[in-house]
């Protein structure tokens, strides 16, 4: 039995294999500086790290974001360059490996659909965590999350400081 | 499985503030949003994250999913006395009850993160009643453990800051008291 991330968005039930999320936290408020890509809501930060909040119905082409709330998921997802995305709920779950199924060749955009899994509640869509981003786009992340980090470190209180 | 109700739903009847949080919007939102911003940027340093220590293990309503509450939060076990519902009342609380002879609300924590809609559980079911507040939570069936590992990750609901790998949820019950009995307990 492997553990997911299930999430909804856009009333879809999506996944992801829970090795590939770092956590789920709520939305905090978020950094939205000038000259934001369209494809991210913003940059929170995380312990102190800037994590970049993107838009996963922009990426996905999916009709509607997470709806507007007081307890809005953010799920983060794991690597070198942490950014999550804002879902409607999310849970861990457990799939049975024989409910979990290929999705057709050159099914999605980028082939970032991993699975489709059968579940009492219907069809779960599990994606692939490392083909959300196309390169160009993974590494236009990894530059915005540099230069917010840099913004951030303005913000830092120096020690002894007080 | 996944939400069958709108994640975040909240029982009718509560504050006007409340409401209006809950739907994005008003004061109290936006304390909501300062005071996460500000918790989730600093460090990490919960009691609950350490790993080990005793936990009641209760099994949810739904298949493969395990509620975690500190040993030390619960104050009894019970099989689910008679749950007097309230009127006007939808929602994860599911009414009153005498739980080891305590009057204390009956709340559903299925029902609470949005899992599914709120039930009393038949027969098997038992009532799990917290220290922190008249507050008991209604599972299906409820087993100590040892915790093994430390949490894995946040699990996206604010009474339940924590999932292990194992999938146990670990509710912290000091928020989920806040949570249900702030503004309307029972008294």
């Amino acid at each position: 039995m492997a553990l997911y991330v299930l999430f909804t968005l856009s009333d879809r039930q999506l996944a992801l294999p829970a090795e590939a999320v770092a956590e789920v936290v709520l939305l905090p408020r978020l950094w939205s500086p000038p000259g934001l890509p369209a494809a991210l809501a913003g940059v929170m930060s995380v312990r102190g790290q800037p994590v970049a909040v993107a838009r996963l119905e922009v990426l996905l082409g999916l009709e509607n974001g997470p709806r507007a709330g007081a307890f809005t998921p953010v799920v983060i997802l794991q690597g070198a360059s942490p950014w999550g995305v804002a879902v409607d709920g999310a849970a861990v779950e457990t799939l049975e490996p024989g409910r979990v199924q290929p999705p057709p060749p050159d099914a999605v955009f980028n082939n970032c659909l991993a699975a489709v899994a059968e579940t009492p509640a219907g069809l779960v869509l599990i994606l692939d965590a490392s083909r959300l981003l196309m390169a160009r786009e993974a590494a236009v992340l990894t530059g915005f999350l540099r230069r917010a980090a840099e913004r951030l470190e303005l913000w830092q209180t120096p020690a002894g400081g007080e | 499985m996944m939400p069958a109700v709108e994640c975040g739903k909240w029982p009718a009847g509560r504050s006007p503030d409340w409401e209006e949080a809950l739907a994005g919007r008003g004061p109290l939102f936006e304390a909501l949003l300062d005071e996460r911003t500000h918790a989730l940027a600093a460090p990490l340093d919960r009691p609950g994250d350490a790993a080990g220590g005793a936990l009641l293990a209760c099994a949810s309503r739904l298949a493969g999913r395990r509620w975690g509450l500190q040993l030390e939060a619960v104050a009894r076990v019970e099989p689910l006395p008679h749950c007097c519902r309230l009127p006007g009342r939808t929602g994860p609380v599911l009414g009153l009850a005498l739980v080891a002879g305590r009057r204390c609300m009956v709340a559903d924590l299925d029902a609470l993160a949005g899992w599914a809609p709120p039930r009393v559980p038949g027969r098997s079911g038992h009532a799990v009643l917290l220290r922190a507040g008249p507050l008991a939570v209604v599972v299906d069936a409820a087993l100590g453990v040892e915790r093994q590992t430390p949490p894995l990750r946040e699990s996206g609901l604010a009474f339940a800051p924590a999932c292990d790998p194992q999938g146990l949820v670990a509710v912290d019950a000091g928020v989920l008291v806040a949570v249900l009995l702030g503004k309307d307990g029972p008294g």
